[in-house]
């Protein structure tokens, strides 16, 4: 036998119902928890346009070197626009290793 | 009864077990706490009733407890993790704990927030493991995008015994990351997380500093372990000794050092003659601060939270006592975390400090230690007795869980405990000092260093003796 003031009775019946209420809510919480903001991400959001790439576009990317952006730019004024990321491969310098390293920096619109 | 809250802490565990083991829902457990409560408040002039009622509410909400945590929200990150892909997840959140290095092996606890994979991005919550495969200089609370592989923990225990996925689950941790090139790991230079942490683990790299600067690494490496409860730094051979004497505990911030820290502070605060009132004030938050410093492990907290009660009962003028302070502690933790029923640590923590508390008294009146005249023999006698009932107590827990048993604990604990307790206050000495007087520090240093060396060299000497430890089929 607990040996309980009427307070303590009380307060205890107090604190029960917090409890109570307190579980309550956070069960509420977790099963009706959704799954916000879904979205589809472009995958190109990180990459660069190869046909409208600035020298500057290009040279903030890792791996591009000044001599590398030139041709890479002389290139597409003399051929025209890029149609596909392989063409890369026909500008001196960038064999398929280096190919492998550049094609997720770049995509052709 | 005396102590209702020892029979309501019983009841809650009790409910905890129940629900584990019995297929029931939350709602259901929640029915019948509901109707507890009810039946309660109208049977509150009848105090056996009301009393029955209470107990019953108590068990039910352990109950209740236990399937709410089981119960994963809807965007918990584990909840994303496709077993046939293998596509990398890139997940966005914060560093919850303080990472730790250890070779070439980064490793920390993050608290997911966002998730990107196979294009697509959602917001997600939960806790994930990382492993990081280089060194990397991280810190609690910095934000993060880490890419790698995420996949549940794995089970390669045997049915009937706890695995590290079952380990891993009592943490709260239901996902692990491997993070494994340098460039995948990508710092936003923002803070999150509680200030209050960040201080305590700024306060824990200036004093491993200290630590460092003036000893010996393997002296820092285990007053790093026994101060501030970081084992990183202790040589993989020290902590099987350690093992094998049964004295590891030793080099983790458990509630012995706690409580020698509590002590220490108090008596501190005495001697700066400072009111019983402020004194309360100040150990307080202090050993809150410590509890942070130290990783805040269950141990830990249990101690915390009963030196904090066992204060506030002499606050009040009240007679504190134990066994309430233990219910408090055990509420305390498994309110916020009911897995931890099941964790050894937890387990161990308390059972060691319940038989030192029932079995040691009742020993101690069996063979009549107090008769004793010598009072040097006596206290040798009451070390011996409280190594003892804590070994006995713990004996078939360590047997079951580490299959390990080792007849020379007693005897070891009876020397390497006094010298762990010098070692500790030396170790407080002396980042007190270097702080303060830098000058003077490496002469408490080599206090520290002859300290340390000495508890190696007793505990090498026991763990030769023969039958010292037995391996458990």
């Amino acid at each position: 036998m607990l040996n309980l003031t009427r307070e303590e009775c009380r307060v205890i019946l107090f604190l029960m119902s917090m409890a109570l209420v307190g579980l309550g809510v956070n069960f509420a919480l977790k099963v009706n928890s959704r799954i916000e903001r879904v979205v589809k991400v472009d995958s190109n959001i990180a990459k660069i346009d190869l046909n409208q790439a600035k020298t500057e576009d290009l040279l903030s990317l890792r791996g591009i070197s000044p001599k590398l952006a030139e041709k890479i730019i002389a290139y597409r004024n003399q051929h025209g626009p890029f149609r596909n990321l392989e063409e890369l491969k026909e500008i001196k310098g960038i064999g398929d290793y280096r190919y492998e390293k550049l094609r997720d920096l770049f995509f052709v619109d | 009864m005396k102590r209702p809250l020892v029979w309501w802490t019983l009841l809650f565990c009790a409910g905890i077990l129940a629900a584990s083991l019995i297929k029931t829902t939350f709602l259901l457990a929640y029915g019948l706490m509901l109707a507890a409560l009810i039946l309660s408040f109208l049977s509150l002039r009848n105090r056996l009733k009301f009393n029955i009622f209470v107990s019953c509410f108590v068990f039910f909400l352990g109950a209740a407890l236990w399937k709410n945590y089981q119960i994963l929200p809807k965007c918990h990150i584990s909840r994303y993790i496709s077993y046939k892909s293998s596509f990398p997840y890139a997940i966005g959140g914060f560093i919850k704990n303080d990472p730790s290095v250890k070779g070439n092996k980064t490793t920390f606890i993050f608290q997911a927030e966002e998730i990107k994979f196979a294009n697509l991005k959602s917001n997600c919550c939960g806790d994930v493991l990382v492993y990081v495969s280089s060194k990397k200089n991280l810190h609690y609370a910095e934000e993060l995008i880490l890419t790698g592989n995420l996949y549940r923990p794995f089970s390669f225990g045997r049915s009937h015994r706890q695995s590290y996925r079952d380990y891993l689950y009592n943490q709260g941790i239901r996902s692990i990351m491997h993070a494994k090139t340098v460039n995948l790991v990508v710092g936003l230079n923002k803070h999150r997380g509680s200030g209050l942490k960040r201080l305590a683990l700024w306060s824990k790299a200036k004093m491993e500093e200290i630590f460092l600067k003036y000893n010996s690494p393997v002296a820092a490496g285990i007053l790093d372990a026994m101060l501030l409860g970081e084992k990183r730094n202790v040589p993989v051979l020290i902590n099987n000794a350690m093992i094998k004497s049964g004295t590891v505990h030793i080099l983790v911030v458990s509630g012995f050092n706690v409580g020698i820290v509590a002590f220490a502070m108090v008596l501190f605060l005495k001697l700066m003659r400072l009111r019983k009132r402020v004194r309360f004030y100040l150990a307080v938050p202090l050993l809150v601060f410590y509890c942070l410093i130290s990783g805040a492990s269950t141990p830990v907290v249990r101690a915390t939270v009963m030196a904090i009660v066992f204060m506030f009962g002499l606050f009040i003028k009240r007679e504190p006592d134990i066994y309430n302070s233990l219910s408090i502690a055990a509420l305390f933790i498994l309110g916020f975390n009911p897995a931890q029923l099941f964790d050894v640590g937890f387990q161990l923590s308390f059972v060691s400090v319940i038989s030192i508390v029932c079995l040691y008294p009742k020993i101690k009146s069996l063979l009549h230690a107090d008769s004793l005249k010598i009072k040097g023999a006596r206290l040798l006698i009451d070390g011996c007795l409280v190594s003892f009932s804590a070994w006995l107590g713990t004996m078939g827990f360590i047997a079951y869980y580490f299959k390990i048993f080792s007849p020379i604990t007693v005897l070891a604990n009876l020397f390497i405990v006094p010298l762990a307790t010098l070692i500790t206050l030396s170790g407080f000495s002396l980042i007190m000092i270097g702080l303060i007087l830098p000058c003077l520090a490496p002469f408490f240093a080599s206090t520290c260093e002859l300290l340390v060396k000495l508890l190696l060299n007793i505990n090498a000497f026991l763990i030769k003796l023969p039958v010292s430890c037995i391996y458990l089929p």
